[in-house]
């Protein structure tokens, strides 16, 4: 896993508990080193489960919740890197749909070896959006989070429900997303 | 140390404890980012390395493709002004050249064209095939830059053509002289596959007149000359006159005139005796082809023949006229045979044989009858497959004479080459033997090499009584000339037919009494 995320985590920790948060989590985790991480560096997942793990367990909340506000922050990080993707004018359903291609041109050309995760359209009416959403990591709960981030970017209340589903690609998440009058 | 001061001193303590964690945490991370982006450093130098080099390499192949393009395009040029076959230059580097030299001699006569065509290549294409002819211009191209010399343009144009270009010879005696050594140099036998071809050359030479000649001018000039050469004597050099033009004008007219005269049937075939010289009885006719032109006239078989040869008529002109001659012999006494002549340029096509068979099939006419006479120019082309073809003829029946014999080179050799049927001695001995000793001489001895070889002898060219009775004492078999009659169209033989049926033989032939018959 990329130690952006990492940094991320300990950025968006810090945010909400303080300093002192990430140096507990750090020690909870019971790392093989010091925690010293490096966005440009790759890292063991488990490292990011345990660090999540030790999270909840000084936060009290639920490993989905904890999940979903990092999505959330995850979302405001892309909006504060390339501002461009993500103009309001957009609309809610075609930011999630150029997600991908956010990937693919701004995150690929600095981390070529990542393992990103897609957001696939799959039906989409003017009130709904049907995504699919594929990543070899158990992180659907990071997904809502993401959606409910660019919901609240555009201004835009959101119902969500997800559904595990498969498909040839194998496994994947089915996030329906339907809006709601604001 | 009280709770009071102890509680902030460990909250400091733990605060120290952090930010040196944390310090620590930074300075691995820094560490890690180091180390990363050093090893990512020498990657891209080694990348940048191997692009480099990838960019050497692109970089000398296209210079060597680029040079390899302009080789090819250089030898390409090459090709384009080269005759592929001689290595010569081609038409159009000769064009270029003679338009060169045109523009700075400015001397009338200072510019020579000679415009040379070979005698007897289509014979060699035709006889040995094209693999032979390729090798002849090749043989052909080479002795001509020998011969030319350094400072004289040689080039192929075309087929059998070549042109010569030679400056500063001012002088027609130059031209004729560098002329005459390349149509020597071409005499001399060529060694081909195996084979000895003999061709010639013919040159028509064209010499600058004035200043403002083009090489347009000068080629047509010289090919007019060349015209000339050819029709005049093969092997022979022509200067080119202006009244040449009308001459070669003439000679198209008359080729276009001969053209048509097959489909107009304006040929006819006339016949003069052939008769026993002993008893005088009759033995047959020899066909011989007359052109009545209506404006023309009569034109001589010798004017008309060599053209029709030369521009492969005499292949329709003689199917057809063997046609007509075994067609007009089945009106004639059974015992009676037909003498037909064949071109030896008839036998450079394999249609020969289907010619005479037609003629024969279509006539009814017994191959027995029939006698085909050939000169020895005959053998001398392609020897195998002409002696394949007269014996297929004489496996049918048909009989092969050697004709104008003794004005050849090698005459005696043919007769070992092909059994022929009958000799016909040529008629400059006949009119020579009262005169010299050496023609009864000659008679003789063919007569005596015709019995030894049980050949019939025929004496063409009578015209005496004194000859007749002198070949008849030297045992010559046949004889043929004015004395008996001249070639008559068919209309007129009746009367000579009737005598012959009443009496089997012309007992004392009366030339003015069958002459005056019609």
């Amino acid at each position: 896993m990329k130690g952006l995320v990492f940094t991320e985590l300990f950025r968006h920790v810090e945010a909400l508990h303080g300093a002192n948060m990430v140096d507990d989590i750090i020690e909870a985790a019971q790392l093989p080193h010091d925690g010293g991480y490096t966005s440009i560096g790759s890292y063991p997942f488990q490292e990011a489960v345990a660090l999540l793990v030790a999270l909840t367990r000084a936060t009290g909340k639920s490993l989905p919740d904890t999940l979903d506000a990092f999505g959330t922050h995850c979302f405001e990080r892309w909006v504060n890197y390339a501002p461009h993707f993500f103009t309001q004018q957009r609309g809610l359903f075609d930011i999630l749909e150029g997600i991908d291609d956010f990937h693919e041109t701004e995150v690929r050309k600095l981390y070529p070896d990542a393992e990103l995760p897609s957001f696939l359209s799959e039906q989409r009416t003017e009130r709904q959006l049907t995504l699919g959403y594929y990543s070899c990591k158990p992180l659907s709960a990071l997904a809502v989070g993401v959606i409910k981030g660019a919901a609240a970017h555009v201004q835009q209340p959101v119902h969500m429900a997800c559904e595990p589903a498969t498909n040839a690609r194998g496994a994947y998440t089915r996030i329906t997303i339907t809006l709601l009058d604001s | 140390m009280s709770l009071a001061t102890d509680a902030p001193t460990a909250v400091l303590l733990d605060q120290v404890r952090r930010l040196e964690r944390r310090l620590a945490r930074q300075t691995s991370a820094r560490e890690q980012a180091e180390t990363l982006l050093e090893s990512k450093s020498l990657a891209l130098h080694e990348l940048n390395r191997s692009l480099a080099q990838l960019n050497a390499n692109l970089e000398q192949r296209v210079t060597e493709r680029t040079r390899e393009l302009d080789d090819e395009r250089r030898h390409a040029l090459f090709l384009a002004e080269r005759d592929l076959l001689t290595g010569l230059p081609n038409r159009l580097m000769f064009g270029k050249h003679l338009r060169q030299v045109l523009e700075r001699s400015h001397r009338p006569g200072a510019v020579a064209l000679l415009y040379l065509d070979l005698d007897g290549f289509k014979a060699v294409n035709d006889s040995f095939g094209h693999a032979c002819g390729d090798a002849l211009l090749k043989g052909v191209g080479k002795r001509l830059s020998a011969a030319a010399g350094a400072s004289i343009f040689a080039a192929r144009l075309s087929g059998d053509e070549f042109a010569v270009v030679a400056c500063g010879g001012e002088r027609p005696e130059h031209a004729a002289a560098l002329a005459e050594r390349l149509i020597a140099t071409l005499q001399h036998p060529f060694e081909l596959e195996g084979r000895t071809v003999h061709v010639g050359a013919s040159i028509g030479i064209a010499l600058t007149t004035d200043a403002e000649e083009s090489a347009e001018t000068l080629l047509h000039n010289a090919d007019i000359a060349l015209y000339r050469a050819k029709v005049r004597q093969r092997g022979t050099w022509e200067l080119f006159s202006p009244e040449m033009d009308g001459e070669r004008l003439a000679r198209l007219a008359l080729e276009r005139d001969l053209r048509a005269g097959l489909a107009k049937q304006q040929f006819e075939v006339f016949y003069q005796p052939l008769l026993e010289a002993g008893a005088g009885g009759l033995v047959g006719f020899e066909a011989l082809l007359r052109w009545k032109h209506p404006v023309r006239g009569m034109v001589p078989p010798a004017a008309f023949i060599p053209i029709a040869e030369e521009i492969g008529l005499i292949h329709e002109i003689g199917a057809w006229v063997l046609k007509q001659a075994c067609t007009d012999a089945m009106g004639w006494a059974p015992e009676l045979r037909v003498a037909v002549n064949l071109s030896p340029v008839q036998f450079t096509r394999s249609t020969l044989l289907d010619h005479v068979w037609s003629a024969l099939d279509a006539s009814g006419l017994a191959a027995q009858r029939l006698e085909l006479e050939i000169t020895e120019s005959v053998l001398m082309q392609d020897g195998e497959a002409t002696l394949d073809t007269l014996h297929t003829m004489r496996a049918r029946g048909i009989r092969i004479s050697m004709d104008d014999f003794g004005t050849g080179y090698s005459s005696l050799s043919y007769l070992r080459l092909f059994p022929f049927d009958k000799i016909k001695i040529d008629r400059s001995f006949v009119q020579g033997m009262a005169k010299d000793e050496g023609s009864i001489e000659i008679i003789r001895a063919v007569i005596g090499l015709g019995r030894a070889l049980n050949i019939k002898v025929l004496a063409e060219g009578v015209e005496t009584n004194e000859q007749r009775e002198m070949l008849r004492v030297e045992g010559c078999d046949e004889l043929q000339g004015y004395l008996f009659s001249k070639p008559r169209p068919l209309a007129e033989m009746g009367s000579l037919l009737a005598t012959v049926l009443q009496s089997g033989a012309i007992a004392e032939p009366a030339p003015e009494a069958l002459r005056g018959a019609a």
